[in-house]
This record gives structure tokens, C-alpha cells and sequence, in this order.
């Protein structure tokens, strides 16, 4: 695929051929991460869009019938604890039918209210019969407000909130806010165009639909909060949605385990991983997540392994319980923090191995010699060195520039060992 | 017509090569060069007999097909005051070798900076046996005082830095040389004696 940005965030422009592993490096603050986080927006915004666009209209039903009927029960004199049990039972029903209503692409005026009336029933249960009729002029009122809002204008919005999540409200160029933002995805000659003006998406159109995740990896302490889920709603968006797929149920049948038929792909894979963390990821009795190996007697908290051994039980976590499927989309943010250089050979040789064998697009962002010198060696060794494009992002004043440098890379050396050359310098007196 | 002296005087890279101290060569190179030590002493006695100190100069000028070289063999360890030479070498060759009126090749005239920072090369050879032998050296800076009782040099530091800059295309430039890069010269580089036989005499 390839993505095209002009105008996002810190980046004027790019063009950036994303197939298999794409290697974006360059010093601090040069948008290295922006590419990144916009494949995941993307992604995690739009697939799944019907689900999507029905739940942000069940929300909306909800809301606003939670409101109307709040209203009458408190008039008709019911308790908060009994509404809250009826509501519970009539609201569902009645955003189902609500739902059914726009799927049925019923339009015109009476046809509204005439629904709501012949649909909606026991609303005795909160309102008094001689205010029936207002109650559903009311609710018609409201509700034609939403049937009338078009699922793209929905998924606008869902759109919005996604990139403004991720982006921590800034989508929008940093060195030119009133500029447009444009990016397009180019899926085999099939086309996803998003455009932005001052963080609000403005219009967007797709040829194609998203049936793959992406997971955004920048910080592998995630796993520490594996048994304590609730800590989710404070957490940037894209560790809630991985801690999300971390804690769900081991689901080997739909995983990446299943959709392999030759098993020798991932003996491979499967062995790293076993030999580096040495044992299971399980979950105790007390709902915490730990590392059962044969080496020690009590199975290890997942908190108390080492910050590098978390990084692959983060991915082994994934992998196990089907989260991560083939052709999915893998981004890693600096993935040698915290790893030893011999680890970080070997997380780049699992990157290698993953990509080789589930054919997953993955998007790196690396700051390490070793790591970019391994993924180059290793790509070359399972003979898949084709499938790497090598990036260097580049600050020109305050915006920056992707260059693709997949035939230079010492254009990266050079960035990576320039300061060992400074060093150099000051250990002999010249600066 | 009679040869300009850069022309005239000639002998191998390696008898440039002799260490004096030790009356060892450090490479075997048969290649023709200009021993520059010698050109130093004729200007010497033809244009300031009575200089005092005598000016310093590099061990071998080469001029090849497409860029020249200045070349510098030091055996010894490189502390303080052999760093400091170093320097006043380079200094002192490129003033003499501007008042030569000598021209390359192509016709242009060798007598600036200009000229030496888009066509000539620094190279300083060095013993790495020696150069990672025990003892201090002595830093020019305050904050490297305390250095000055454990050794500098690392032998797997420096491994990584050169490993890493080959990578980069970029060699390692020791000693502070570095300063000179696009300044005086084109390029500097600083090789041990198997590196400059593969980067320089081999190529």
C-alpha cells in the first residue's frame, strides 16, 4: 500500500510505500512517529464501519431517550433504582427498532412519528397515559434529527474523534493550522482519501473497506496492567485499545495460529519465544496474568519480568490469544527501548519472522544501529529483504520531509553515528 | 625544463615511512611519493636558512589521478604534545606547499585552501598495537582531568564507533583530525597500518 500525507501534524509531505516492514528513522521531533499513528487511526477508525455507525446511533438513541424519559418518570413519581430497572429493559428494544427503522430506509415525515407510535409500547411503565402524545412528538422530534444525520456524516464524526484521540487534537498542520490536511491510502490501485481542516474532519471517501487491526506498540509496560483493566479510560488511546486485545480470552481457533496450515512456520517463531521468556503466559486464580515456566517453582508475575522479557511476552500474548491475524497492521515505536543490543537482535529477527510468515504490515520507528543493521541482515537472510523501505525523516525549519532511502541507508548510519563522531572530537580537545 | 621540486624529489611510501626512534618502517609500500620532509628542508635552506624553530612538516605528499594526499606515519603513542605536531605539521605543509607555485595535473594552481579543500586529503597512519597500549593521554581539557589515569583508548569502543561509521560510509576520524575535514582538506582520515594499506596503498 501507499500512503500519502501533505500537511499532517509536524510533515509537509510524504509519499511512503508501505509493504511488509517500513523502517522510518531520524532524530527526536522529526515526525518519525506520525506515520505510525496515522496507519493506526486510520485503521481503528474505519474498519468494522457499519458496527461502528450503528453503535455511535444506538449511543446517541440512548442518550437522548434516556433524557426524555427521565423527565416523565420523575413527574410520574418512580424512583431512580426502579427506572433505572425498567429502563434498562424498554431502552433496548426500542433502539433496536429505532435501528431496524433507518436500515429500512423508511423516509418522510408522518412515517416517523407513526412508527415511533406504533412501536414503542409499555410506556406506561414511566409515563401517564395522557402524556403519551407528547412524549412521542417529542421523541420524534429528536429522533428524526439523528435518522436524518447519513452514515457518512456518522462516520465523520467517528472519524473526528478517532484521529483527534490519537493525535491528542493535533491532526492538523503544527507550523500552519488553518491549512488543509490531506491523506490518502492506495490499496492495490483502490483509493481511501481523509481530509482535515483545524482537527475536524471535513470529508473523506473510501473504495475500499478495512477488515484488519492495527495494534500500536510504544510501550510494552502495558502488560503490567493486564490485571487491572479499569485503569484503561486513563491511558493514551492507542495503549487502551492494545491492553483491550492483551485481556481478551485465548481465542486460538480464530487466531493467526489457525489461519496457518503448515505448523513448521511457526515452529520458528514459536521457539524464540519460548526460549526467551522460557514458559506460558497464564492467568491466576486472582485474575492477575503470569509467566508459568519450569525454572522457578511459583509462577512469575507479568510486573515483575524484566522491562526487555515484556516485550515479547507482549507479542507472544497477542499472537496466543488470536488477537494479531495475518495482514494485520503492527506499528513499533522505538521497539529497542529497553532492550539489550543481543535482544534487540532478536526482536528484530521475531519482526522479520512474523512479517515472512503472516505477511503482516509493520511500520518501525528506530533510533538503534543494531536494531536497523539486524532487521537489514535478517531480511536479507529469510530472503525477504524486498519487502523493507527504509525512511529518514528530516526537519527543514520547522516542518519535516520523509526521504525514501531504502537504496542509501548510511544516510541513517550517518544520522546514528554522527555523535560518536562529536565524541570523538571532544575526547581530544576539539570541539 | 627543469622538474618543480615536488616533482623532483621522489622515493617509496616506505622509506617515508621510517620511524627514526625505533628504525622500523611501518609500511612496505613500493608506491613513488614526494618525501615531503625533504622538500621542508630545501625550502628551508634556499628561503629562511636561519628559521628557528625549524618549520614541521608531513612525511609524504602524493599526487594521484584524481586527488592529492598528505600523509603522516606516527609509530608512537599519540599523547599531548605528538597531538600538538600533528597539528603544527599540517600547519607548517600546507605554508610551504603554498609558496611552491606547483601545479597538479589539470593545471590548477596548488596555492590556497581553496584548493587543498575540494582536492586534497589528510591521512595520519598510526600503530594500533602502541596506540592501545596502557598509559594515559593526557586530554587538553579540564573535564577529561580525571581521565588522566586510566586509559582512553578502548579497543571495542572503538571497534563499534568504526563499525558503525563504516555503515555511514563515514571512517572514524581519531585524534581531533576531524576539525580539519572541509577546512584544510577534502577529506582526513585516520588509519592504522592494516587500514591504510586497504583503504590507500591496496586501492
Amino acid at each position: 500500500m501507499q500512503l500519502k500525507i501533505n500537511n499532517v501534524a509536524k510533515i509537509k509531505e510524504a509519499t511512503i510505500n508501505i509493504d511488509g516492514i517500513t523502517v522510518i528513522a531520524g532524530e527526536n521531533n522529526t515526525g518519525k512517529s506520525t506515520i505510525g499513528k496515522l496507519l493506526f487511526a486510520i485503521y481503528s477508525s474505519m474498519n468494522n464501519m457499519e458496527q461502528k455507525i450503528q453503535q455511535e446511533r444506538n449511543n446517541e438513541i440512548d442518550q437522548i431517550l434516556n433524557l426524555l424519559l427521565q423527565n416523565y418518570a420523575m413527574q410520574s413519581g418512580i424512583s431512580q433504582v426502579e427506572y433505572r430497572r425498567r429502563y434498562s429493559i424498554f431502552s433496548r428494544k426500542f433502539i433496536e427498532r429505532v435501528i431496524e427503522f433507518i436500515q429500512s430506509e423508511n423516509d418522510g415525515e408522518v412515517n416517523v412519528e407513526d412508527y415511533v407510535k406504533n412501536t414503542v409500547t409499555d410506556l406506561e411503565a414511566f409515563i401517564a397515559p395522557e402524556d403519551f402524545d407528547d412524549f412521542i412528538s417529542e421523541c420524534t422530534l429528536k429522533l428524526k434529527t439523528i435518522i436524518n444525520i447519513s452514515d457518512k456524516k456518522v462516520m465523520t464524526e467517528v472519524v473526528t474523534r478517532w484521529f483527534n484521540k490519537v493525535f491528542e487534537n493535533q491532526i492538523s498542520p503544527l507550523f500552519e493550522e488553518e491549512m488543509k490536511s490531506e491523506i490518502n491510502l492506495n490499496i492495490k490501485n483502490k483509493k481511501l482519501d481523509l481530509y482535515f481542516k483545524e482537527n475536524v474532519c471535513t470529508d473523506w471517501d473510501s473504495e475500499f473497506n478495512i477488515l484488519h487491526q492495527a495494534f500500536y506498540i510504544d510501550n510494552s509496560f502495558v502488560v503490567d496492567y493486564m490485571s487491572d483493566r479499569y485503569i484503561r479510560s486513563h491511558m493514551k488511546t492507542t495503549d487502551a485499545h492494545l491492553l483491550r486485545h492483551l485481556c481478551k480470552e485465548e481465542d486460538i481457533l480464530n487466531g493467526i495460529f489457525d489461519t496457518v496450515l503448515v505448523k513448521d512456520k511457526l515452529d520458528e517463531i514459536y521457539n524464540m519465544l519460548g526460549e526467551l521468556l522460557g514458559g506460558e503466559i497464564i492467568e491466576n486464580q486472582d485474575g492477575e496474568y503470569c509467566l508459568k515456566s519450569n525454572e522457578y517453582s511459583k509462577p512469575i508475575n507479568l510486573k515483575n519480568l524484566s522491562t526487555g522479557l515484556k516485550s515479547f511476552a507482549l507479542v507472544k500474548r497477542l499472537l496466543e490469544n488470536g488477537s494479531l491475524k495475518e495482514k494485520d497492521v503492527l506499528i513499533l515505536d522505538e521497539p529497542e527501548i529497553h532492550l539489550h543490543p543481543e535482544w534487540q537482535l532478536a526482536y528484530a529477527k521475531l519482526i522479520v519472522l512474523l512479517q515472512k510468515e503472516f505477511d503482516l504490515t509493520m511500520i518501525i520507528t528506530t533510533h538503534s544501529p543494531y536494531f536497523l543493521d539486524a532487521i537489514d541482515v535478517f531480511s536479507a537472510e529469510y530472503e525477504m529483504a524486498d519487502r523493507v523501505n527504509y525512511y529518514l525523516a528530516e526537519n527543514e525549519g520547522a516542518v519535516s520531509y520523509l526521504h525514501d532511502v531504502t537504496n542509501h541507508i548510511d544516510a541513517i548510519y550517518k544520522k546514528l553515528s554522527d555523535p560518536m563522531q562529536r565524541l570523538e572530537n571532544i575526547r581530544y580537545g576539539s570541539t | 625544463m627543469k622538474l618543480h621540486i615536488i616533482d623532483e624529489k621522489k622515493s617509496s611510501l616506505k622509506d617515508t615511512s621510517y620511524d627514526n626512534d625505533n628504525g622500523k618502517y611501518m609500511v612496505d609500500s613500493q608506491l613513488q611519493v614526494c618525501p615531503f620532509d625533504e622538500v621542508k628542508n630545501w625550502y628551508v635552506k634556499n628561503n629562511i636558512p636561519f628559521a628557528n624553530p625549524v618549520p614541521k612538516s608531513n612525511d609524504a605528499l602524493f599526487f594521484g589521478e584524481k586527488e592529492s594526499f598528505f600523509i603522516e606515519f606516527k609509530n608512537g603513542k599519540i599523547d599531548n604534545g605528538v597531538n600538538f605536531e600533528i597539528n603544527k605539521k599540517i600547519y607548517d605543509s600546507l605554508l610551504i606547499l603554498f609558496d611552491l607555485n606547483y601545479v597538479d595535473a589539470d593545471g590548477n594552481a596548488v596555492n590556497s585552501i581553496s584548493y587543498t579543500r575540494f582536492n586534497m586529503n589528510y591521512i595520519l597512519v598510526y600503530n594500533e598495537e602502541i596506540y592501545l597500549k596502557a598509559g594515559p593521554t593526557r586530554q587538553t581539557k579540564e573535564g577529561f582531568e580525571r581521565q588522566k589515569e586510566r586509559q582512553v583508548e578502548s579497543k571495542h569502543r572503538d571497534k563499534l564507533y568504526k563499525t558503525i561509521r563504516n555503515l555511514a560510509n563515514e571512517g572514524l576520524v581519531k585524534f581531533g583530525l576531524d576539525q580539519f575535514k572541509n577546512y584544510l582538506f577534502k577529506n582526513v582520515y585516520t588509519y592504522t597500518v592494516e587500514e591504510f594499506e586497504k583503504n590507500f596503498v591496496n586501492k
